[in-house]
């Protein structure tokens, strides 16, 4: 059906969303039959004990093989699975407003009576829905490939790491989406969402190991996505509370801004 | 007065700038409900710009504009509600077949499916059933036509209608934008053909460099049209025979050939040369420029502003 915005956005991501879902499968499973297998292995949490703490940091922090869900909050939960979802928030972020603008359709959708604001929140919902079902589909694969390979997942704790993974995806779905509908420029939208995530995850990493950059980490949205180890300890309500409201506040620029500039096509 | 009986099309200096770049400049335009009007000038001299002026999807620098009695700024969305428009260079969605862009277009529209949607399509004989993606630039803009008309808009923009079209085509897309203003809806459409004007318009306004620099009736225009004729005799022929007629100018004659330049009717040459034996006339329709060149020699009156 194509009854508004919203479901032709997800009508066009048929496909690539189809194919995201089946990676995700894909990708669990892999972490999880691999936990078996290093658990066996009784000298590596010694081993990892003994790193420097600097390949720790950039490794994702606590480091705890002990148990499955301190495997998966390093395996999965510090880098892949940000990256991963990252990506997919940042391609459709930036191709919401930007990427439908430098097709040239954008004028063709907007000569139809939806305000600026209306194609907006439709695109915004879209993104959001499919972060979601993301990370529904994460959990479904964790918790699934667990009780396939006897391995003992907290289910509870993973959904809440699912969650926090969702809300990180969204922050910077939301950044694309401003940084496109302010510019309609895809490139320059990408470009900003990558270039904030790639300084705040290394902001957020080494800033535990140096005193006077310590304070910096609470800047960066890896702080609130993974600070208090949602795998680990369930999430924060304050941390979720601030990437909800920091991405709420990104969508109101991208309104504001959207709503004042000129179309360029 | 109330808004029903306001011009369909308002603008007061309406002015685009971007950047330093002049897209319009002091438009001053008034089309009338039910009107097919023309924007007739060449690639660049600011029709698009005045026609997404007119649908918000640019701001003006200065001046203003009413569409349909409204604000086009305030009442954006209203307008749109009973507008509507054709792209220029029109990009359109691939991935969905015919079918499914009309449904989405209607859905947007808060409408069913338009019940003649059908009779258009087959009208236009467009496959509703591919892919537009697959489709050629002909047909796409027919899907364009199509979308923008198919709702009984009280308003059609129209950016460049005709363009990629096959004669034929074209002429059943005026049969239906002519049809569409007969039923009161007022046509507002841009061309850089002169002929395309002249066959479909009842007004003109000339456009050059982003100005508006005459507004007319198309019979006027046709009154003053530049028009270069060429006619062959079965003999030679006296190149005073044709001097002193009304409106012609630039005569040559090389031996049984005459050309010149016509302004207006041809009525006097042609009964000039009917007393002889004629084996041959053309005419060359007029460019734009010459138009133009008419209007900067200090042509007619003109009533643009």
């Amino acid at each position: 059906m194509l009854d508004n915005v919203f479901q032709k956005t997800l009508r066009d991501q048929k496909v690539s969303g189809a194919a995201w879902m089946a990676g995700i499968l894909a990708i669990t499973a892999y972490v999880i039959f691999l936990y078996p297998v290093i658990a066996d292995q009784a000298d590596l949490q010694r081993f990892i004990d003994e790193l420097p703490e600097a390949i720790k940091a950039i490794a994702g922090g606590v480091l705890d093989y002990s148990t499955p869900n301190g495997f998966l909050s390093a395996q999965f939960f510090s880098m892949m699975g940000p990256i991963i979802f990252i990506v997919y928030a940042v391609i459709h972020g930036s191709g919401a407003i930007a990427g439908e603008e430098e097709r040239g359709t954008l004028a063709l959708l907007l000569s139809n009576p939806v305000s600026r604001r209306r194609v907006l929140a439709h695109k915004a919902a879209a993104l959001v829905f499919g972060i979601t079902a993301g990370a529904v589909v994460l959990w479904i694969g964790l918790a699934a490939w667990s009780l396939a390979a006897g391995v003992a997942l907290r289910f509870g704790l993973a959904a809440q790491g699912c969650f926090s993974l969702a809300l990180l995806g969204t922050f910077f779905g939301m950044l694309a989406l401003a940084a496109g509908a302010a510019t309609g420029r895809r490139g320059i939208s990408s470009g900003v969402a990558v270039a904030v995530g790639v300084t705040t995850y290394l902001l957020n990493a080494f800033a535990p190991l140096v005193s006077w950059l310590e304070p910096a980490r609470l800047v960066t949205p890896f702080y609130y996505y993974q600070g208090n180890e949602p795998l680990l300890h369930g999430i924060s309500f304050l941390h979720a509370g601030v990437l909800i409201a920091a991405s709420a506040v990104l969508l109101g620029c991208a309104a504001w801004a959207f709503e004042r500039r000129d179309l360029s096509r | 007065m109330n808004a029903v009986n306001r011009p369909a099309i308002a603008t007061e200096g309406l002015t685009k700038y971007y950047g330093n770049v002049r897209g319009i400049e002091g438009v001053d335009l008034e089309v009338g409900r039910g009107q097919i009007f023309g924007l007739l000038g060449p690639n660049g001299a600011g029709k698009t710009t005045t026609i997404r002026l007119l649908l918000d999807f640019i701001r003006p620098t200065r001046g203003s504009a009413h569409v349909l009695g409204m604000d086009a700024r305030r009442k954006s969305v209203e307008i749109r509600r009973r507008a509507g428009y054709l792209p220029g260079e029109l990009a359109i969605y691939d991935n969905l077949t015919g079918v499914e862009f009309f449904e989405y277009v209607s859905r947007l529209r808060g409408k069913v499916e338009p019940p003649d949607l059908s009779a258009i399509c087959e009208r236009l004989d467009f496959d509703t059933r591919r892919k537009l993606g697959t489709l050629s630039r002909g047909n796409k803009q027919k899907a364009g036509l199509i979308q923008a008309i198919m709702h009984k808009p009280d308003l059609l923009l129209l950016d460049e209608p005709t363009s990629g079209l096959d004669p034929l085509v074209q002429e059943q897309v005026h049969g239906l934008l002519r049809e569409a203003a007969s039923r009161g809806a007022t046509v507002f459409l841009s061309s850089h053909i002169l002929s395309e004007v002249e066959e479909l318009c009842e007004r003109v306004g000339i456009v050059r460099e982003g100005r508006m620099i005459a507004v007319e009736a198309v019979d006027d225009l046709k009154r003053r049209a530049v028009r270069r004729m060429t006619i062959e005799f079965a003999e030679p022929i006296d190149a005073a025979t044709f001097e002193r007629l009304p409106g012609i100018t630039e005569i040559e004659v090389r031996g049984r050939q005459v050309r010149c330049r016509v302004v207006g009717s041809l009525d006097s040459v042609v009964k000039a040369a009917a007393r002889f034996q004629v084996e041959n006339i053309t005419t060359e329709e007029p460019g734009l420029e010459e138009v133009f060149i008419e209007y900067y020699s200090g042509g007619p009156a003109r009533n643009a502003r």
